[in-house]
C-alpha cells in the first residue's frame, strides 16, 4: 500500500515536471538549421515562388521589387557543434547552437568575410521561426540571409 | 298558492328560513304550511334553539381566546422554518454553485488575461542577446504583424569593395 502511494507520488512529480518544462525535459537537443540566401534588388520584378510565404511582410518594409533565392543550405547540429554555411562574396556564416531554453534555442552566429570576422552575435531563436540578417551589397542589390531553426 | 304546495314538508326551506334566505313567496308558503303542520313547527323550534346555542357557544369560545398570544404563536411558527432555510442549508446550497462559478471565473480571467492582454502580439522570432563586430552601422527591428526579427547591417567600406568584386 505504501509503495503504491510512493509510485503515485513519483508519477505526479513526473507529470508536473513534463508539463512545466516540456521543451527542456523531452528535447533531443538536435538542431536543424537552414540558411536561405536571398538577393533583394530594385532591378526586375517578382518574388521567387518558394519565398512568397516568407518575404511577404518584408516587401511592405523594404522598397525592393525583386526577391530571388540564391541558395539554401541545411545543417543538422548537436548541442555545441558548429557548422559553417558558404555565402556569396566569400562570406561564411558559422552557426553554433548552445542550448534550448523553453521554445527558443540559444545560437551563436559568426559572419566572416575572407579571414575577417564581420560580426558575431548571440541570439535566442524561436522554434520554427526565422531571423533575417541582411545588408551586404551584392551585384545590384542586397543580400538577406534567412536563418531558421527547428529543434 | 295551492294547498298541495303549503302542505308539503320541506326541511331545506326551514333551514333557509333560519338564514333569512327566503323570498316573499317562499316565506308566505312556509308560514301557511307551519300553521297547519305541527312537526314542522317543532322542527323549526329545534333548529332555532340549536342555532342560538351554537352562536352563544362560539361567542363564549371567542371570548376565551387570547388573540395577541395566538398571533405571536402563529408568527413564531411561521418564521422558524424560514430562518433555518436561510441559515445553514441555504449557505451550503449557495456554496455548491458559488465555488464552481468563482473557480470558473478565476480561470477564465487568468487565461484570458494571459492570452489576450499580456501576449497581445506574437513574440519576436529572435532575441539578440549580444552583438559585436566591425561595420558601419547595424539596425535591429521586427516586422509589425508577425514580429519577424531583422538584423540589418552595413559592412565597412573596404570589405564592401571586396565583395562587389566577386
Amino acid at each position: 500500500m505504501r509503495s503504491r502511494w510512493l509510485l503515485l507520488q513519483l508519477f505526479a512529480l513526473f507529470v508536473i515536471v513534463v508539463c512545466t518544462f516540456p521543451a527542456t525535459g523531452l528535447a533531443k537537443e538536435q538542431f536543424r538549421i537552414s540558411v536561405d540566401t536571398i538577393l533583394a534588388s530594385r532591378q526586375g520584378q517578382g518574388v521567387d515562388p518558394q519565398l512568397k510565404r516568407h518575404v511577404g511582410e518584408l516587401q511592405s518594409m523594404f522598397n525592393y521589387t525583386s526577391y530571388r533565392l540564391l541558395s539554401s543550405e541545411r545543417l543538422n547540429l548537436k548541442k555545441g557543434q558548429s557548422g559553417t554555411v558558404s555565402l556569396p562574396g566569400g562570406r561564411r556564416l558559422k552557426i553554433t547552437p548552445h542550448r534550448i531554453r523553453g521554445k527558443r534555442a540559444e545560437i551563436a552566429l559568426q559572419m566572416m568575410k575572407k579571414k575577417r570576422t564581420v560580426f558575431q552575435t548571440q541570439v535566442q531563436l524561436l522554434n520554427h521561426a526565422s531571423l533575417f540578417v541582411g545588408g551586404p551589397k551584392h551585384k545590384n542589390g542586397n543580400l538577406i540571409f534567412k536563418i531558421s531553426g527547428d529543434y | 298558492m295551492n294547498e298541495a304546495q303549503t302542505n308539503f314538508c320541506d326541511d331545506d326551506l326551514l333551514i333557509r328560513s333560519l338564514d333569512d334566505d327566503l323570498d316573499a313567496a317562499e316565506k308566505e308558503r312556509l308560514a301557511a304550511h307551519l300553521e297547519t303542520c305541527r312537526p314542522c313547527r317543532q322542527q323549526l323550534a329545534r333548529l332555532t334553539g340549536f342555532s342560538r346555542d351554537l352562536v352563544r357557544r362560539v361567542d363564549l369560545a371567542a371570548e376565551a381566546v387570547d388573540f395577541t398570544a395566538l398571533e405571536k404563536d402563529v408568527l413564531t411558527k411561521a418564521l422558524r422554518p424560514r430562518r433555518s432555510t436561510n441559515g445553514g442549508a441555504g449557505w451550503f446550497r449557495a456554496l455548491k454553485f458559488g465555488i464552481p462559478a468563482a473557480v470558473t471565473a478565476g480561470l477564465l480571467l487568468f487565461f484570458g488575461y494571459g492570452q489576450f492582454m499580456v501576449n497581445s502580439g506574437p513574440p519576436p522570432s529572435a532575441i539578440i542577446n549580444s552583438f559585436t563586430g566591425s561595420m558601419s552601422s547595424v539596425m535591429i527591428f521586427e516586422t509589425p504583424e508577425t514580429s519577424q526579427t531583422i538584423l540589418w547591417y552595413t559592412e565597412d567600406t573596404d570589405v564592401e569593395s571586396e565583395s562587389d568584386a566577386v
